[in-house]
């Protein structure tokens, strides 16, 4: 009973956001007990503590039944727990409380591999991030966040099979799709933020530490020389991650860290086989539907010039570019224009 | 002394038939209008007076009340005017032989001219249909009154001359048809599809759209030629039958757009309104509740350029027109119904600054923007537009192809052949076009082989489509077999109509 208090109080803590981590850490520095905390003349005695008075408002053991409601649907994780992963020891700041919501023996996983990236990132390059993430996660664990583009990508790709997602804010404020349901049936889906706390931008670049510093490896698809992509590879390199980035050409802008970190020494990987064992299992083509192919190779991408040089019918060209489609040889990358899928 | 005489008011598209009745009683000179008169209609007293006596008759001076039955009905215009004078002079002057089975129709100048109406051809209309067949209506009208079939029309000038017709003293000219002359002029359009260079794609899905009628949107950068290609439209729209011709004239009519000379709406309208326009533009009202510009388009193209600068309030009443090819205007005096079965095409950017997806450009919109921006257009519309287009420029000096474009011309004809085999298959199921299929029509007319079945699944997949999408790409497939003189959907139509389909209408994609 007593632990059990001790973690309702801790929780409770961690709930109010007025505090800031380092106040947090104060208070429970300079208890003997943690349910000390719920004390009023210990809160009082406490020095350098701004806006003690509503810390001793909210901290009251009437509150602990209202913690404990809000939290019954998902798995708390203290840092008092046995269970509290070891890689979150590295941090100084290392989180509180970690709420979780699927399976959370994912979180003791040896082989782990992280998947960061921007959210302006070229359609080629996420059917290359969906067909790769879909087979690592046969038998590896992908830690990724739940942003657009490149997490998205991930998360809709998996559907949350061996995967790990953190959230840059509460799970009640960032469950706006169905999607992340599914994630946490097959998944994990984990965040230090109080079920209730609203997103922030400066808390997605603090849930990019505990991405970096949980995962054995990772990986990098995109990213600008602006993108907060840059934090999660820091972290990454100060706790001597193995770094993995895919290479663009000179110019585009949504490669640009991905190219300098390659320049200091990040792993290139240029193909699926580079990571994961692959069978080309692709359907063959027509005749018709190879003359389009290897235009698309030769670097003849927008409609109109297809339909100029193959000397194909408007319809027979736009047939054989859905075919194609479907058949994973290309994608669309722009408004026009077609790019292959070929790694 | 009492006389009666036959007009016509307006409600909406429909003619209302209205008795005038005049009695003249001896007792303190007096000209009362009685029977829910707006103040045209009162005005008309002062019309009255004065042209009866500049066309050189005598104005009663006694007691004179004028009853507009039903009395219930409020009545607006002036179409009363040459009614009422007609009638006063009739109890006035004995040899007036005045037939009760005439309607007549004009406004009348203080000097006894007769000036011309809005509405005519919708009034014509009705009154046709209730079995009245002899009209009297003002001269510059006489050019739309000369299209309807089994009326004998007398076109008049002035008070005086419809006097001297009653009075026998004048032969009656009857105004000639004209229907059989309605399509005999040759259409000239500004705009060409031989001037359009490259896009073969854009041009095939105009030729589609147009064929079945499909609502379409095109989503390209700014100069990537979408306003040029919407403007070829109209040449190569189907010809319009008399019926259609009529449906659209009556609405032109009551809004007072219709040109006098030429007296009919015989090309397609397009209509092009700008973004600044409001819900009642755009959906009729007012407070004489007059039909708006998509009941002007009727039966031809409405065209919104720049659609996601339109207010998103005023994009949503498209949503109920599109569906039941007609919108109802209620207001405080009257509700009306005006018919609105129009091809809707759009184009608009695919972000704010317009480049995302182009080749070579860099598009610096934050996501929460372009979202912001695409999501002026709701889901709900969009799935009620059939045929989404990404468009993009092509540099003139890229195309090595010299081969002449093919003209508007040609691609008319094949889109008539198109639209008359539609006609055939939908004889008795109230639509004429592909496009207004439902739900039963799409069970009946798109049946799909074991293959198509799979095609369409693996597609589904690929791109995770809605159920809504589905019977979008049937229906445009259902024109492509069309095109091809196919009676069943075969699976390339069925790849080529998922091509279609815009693929960052709602997220970033690219």
């Amino acid at each position: 009973m007593k632990e059990n208090i001790d973690t309702l109080a801790l929780i409770l803590l961690d709930s109010l956001a007025f505090l800031s981590y380092n106040q947090k850490r104060e208070i429970l520095k300079n208890a003997n007990n943690i349910s000390d905390i719920l004390d009023k003349e210990f809160l009082l005695s406490l020095p350098n503590i701004d806006k003690i008075d509503r810390v001793i408002e909210f901290l009251t053991r009437e509150n602990l039944q209202k913690v404990e409601q809000e939290i019954s649907k998902y798995t708390v994780i203290t840092y008092l727990d046995e269970n509290y992963p070891d890689a979150f020891w590295q941090l100084e700041d290392y989180p509180l409380c970690l709420y979780c919501l699927g399976d959370t023996t994912l979180l003791q996983s040896q082989d782990s591999l992280s998947v960061v990236g921007s959210r302006k990132t070229l359609p080629q390059v996420l059917k290359f991030v969906s067909l790769l993430v879909k087979q690592v996660a046969q038998n590896r664990v992908i830690i990724c966040g739940n942003t657009e583009g490149v997490e998205q990508e991930i998360l809709s790709s998996t559907m949350g099979q061996n995967t790990i997602c953190f959230l840059g804010g509460g799970i009640e404020k960032s469950f706006n799709n169905k999607e992340l349901f599914t994630i946490a049936q097959n998944g994990l889906i984990i965040t230090e933020y109080y079920p209730t706390h609203l997103q922030k931008g400066y808390q997605f670049i603090d849930r990019n530490r505990l991405i970096a510093v949980l995962c054995q490896e990772m990986l990098l698809i995109s990213g600008s020389e602006k993108s907060g992509v840059r934090y999660t590879v820091e972290f990454a390199k100060q706790n001597y991650k193995t770094l993995y980035a895919l290479p663009y050409t000179i110019g585009e802008p949504s490669g640009e860290l991905c190219n300098e970190e390659i320049k200091n020494g990040a792993i290139l990987v240029n193909k699926l086989q580079d990571l994961v064992k692959v069978e080309n299992s692709r359907p063959s083509l027509t005749e018709q539907e190879k003359i389009v192919l290897s235009l698309i190779e030769q670097g003849t991408t927008q409609e109109d010039f297809i339909i100029e040089q193959s000397n194909l019918s408007v319809q027979e060209v736009l047939q054989i570019l859905v075919t194609l489609e479907i058949k994973d040889y290309i994608i669309k990358s722009g408004a026009t224009t077609y790019a292959l899928t070929k790694f | 002394m009492f006389a009666k005489g036959i007009s016509f008011a307006l409600n909406g598209l429909d003619g209302i038939q209205v008795e005038v009745e005049v009695d003249i009683h001896n007792g303190l000179p007096k000209f009362d209008i009685v029977g829910l008169p707006d103040a045209a209609v009162k005005e008309s007293k002062e019309r009255v007076r004065s042209a009866i006596k500049n066309s050189g008759f005598i104005f009663p001076n006694k007691a004179i009340t004028v009853n507009l039955a039903p009395a219930d009905l409020k009545k607006e215009g002036a179409y009363f005017d040459l009614v009422i004078a007609l009638s006063i002079l009739r109890a006035e002057i004995e040899d007036l032989k005045f037939a009760e089975d005439y309607v007549i129709i004009g406004e009348l100048g203080l000097d006894g001219l007769i000036r011309p109406l809005d509405g005519i051809m919708s009034i014509m209309i009705s009154a046709v249909k209730g079995g009245k067949t002899k009209f009297i209506i003002p001269k510059e009208n006489a050019q739309e009154a000369s299209y309807i079939q089994g009326a004998e029309t007398i076109a008049v000038e002035n008070l005086a001359e419809v006097v001297r017709i009653f009075k026998g003293e004048q032969e009656i000219k009857y105004i000639e048809s004209n229907v059989d002359k309605v399509f005999s002029e040759q259409e000239k359009f500004e705009y060409d599809l031989c001037y359009v260079k490259g896009q073969y794609k854009a041009k095939r899905a105009l030729e589609i759209a147009v064929s079945g009628g499909h609502n379409l949107l095109m989503v390209g950068s700014p100069g990537s030629g979408k306003t040029m290609l919407a403007k070829c439209i109209p040449s190569i729209m189907p010809k319009m039958t008399m019926e259609e011709a009529l449906e659209t004239t009556e609405i032109h009519s009551v809004a007072g757009k219709l040109s006098r000379e030429k007296g009919i709406v015989a090309t397609r309208p397009f209509m092009t309104p700008h973004h600044t326009a409001t819900i009642i533009a755009l959906a009729g009202g007012g407070q004489d509740a007059k039909p708006g510009i998509i009941s002007l388009a009727h039966n031809g193209v409405l065209y919104m350029d720049e659609m996601a600068e339109y207010p998103r309030n005023v994009l949503e009443c498209l949503r109920q027109p599109l569906e039941d090819r007609q919108i109802s205007v209620a207001r405080a005096k009257l509700y009306a119904t005006y018919p609105a079965s129009f091809m809707l095409c759009g184009s608009m950017n695919p972000c704010p600054c317009g480049n995302l997806g182009t080749k070579g450009a860099i598009c610096n919109c934050s996501t929460s923007s372009i979202i912001k921006y695409r999501s002026k257009l709701s889901a709900p519309l969009l799935d009620r537009i059939d045929i989404q287009l990404d468009i993009e420029g092509v540099k003139y000096e890229d195309l090595s192809s010299d081969k002449l474009e093919e003209k508007s011309e040609l691609v008319r004809k094949r889109v008539n052949r198109v639209r008359t085999l539609q006609q055939e298959r939908f004889e008795g199921d109230k639509i004429t076009t592909n496009a207004q299929m439902s739900e039963v029509h799409i069970k009946k007319y798109c049946k799909l082989s074991k293959e198509c079945d799979e095609v369409l699944k693996a597609y589904y997949e690929k791109n995770n489509l809605t159920a809504r999408a589905r019977n979008r790409i049937l229906k445009v497939a259902r024109t492509i077999a069309d095109m091809e003189f196919s009676e069943d959907i075969l699976p390339k139509h069925l790849i080529e109509a998922c091509s279609y389909r815009s693929k960052g209408t709602n997220e970033r994609k690219y």
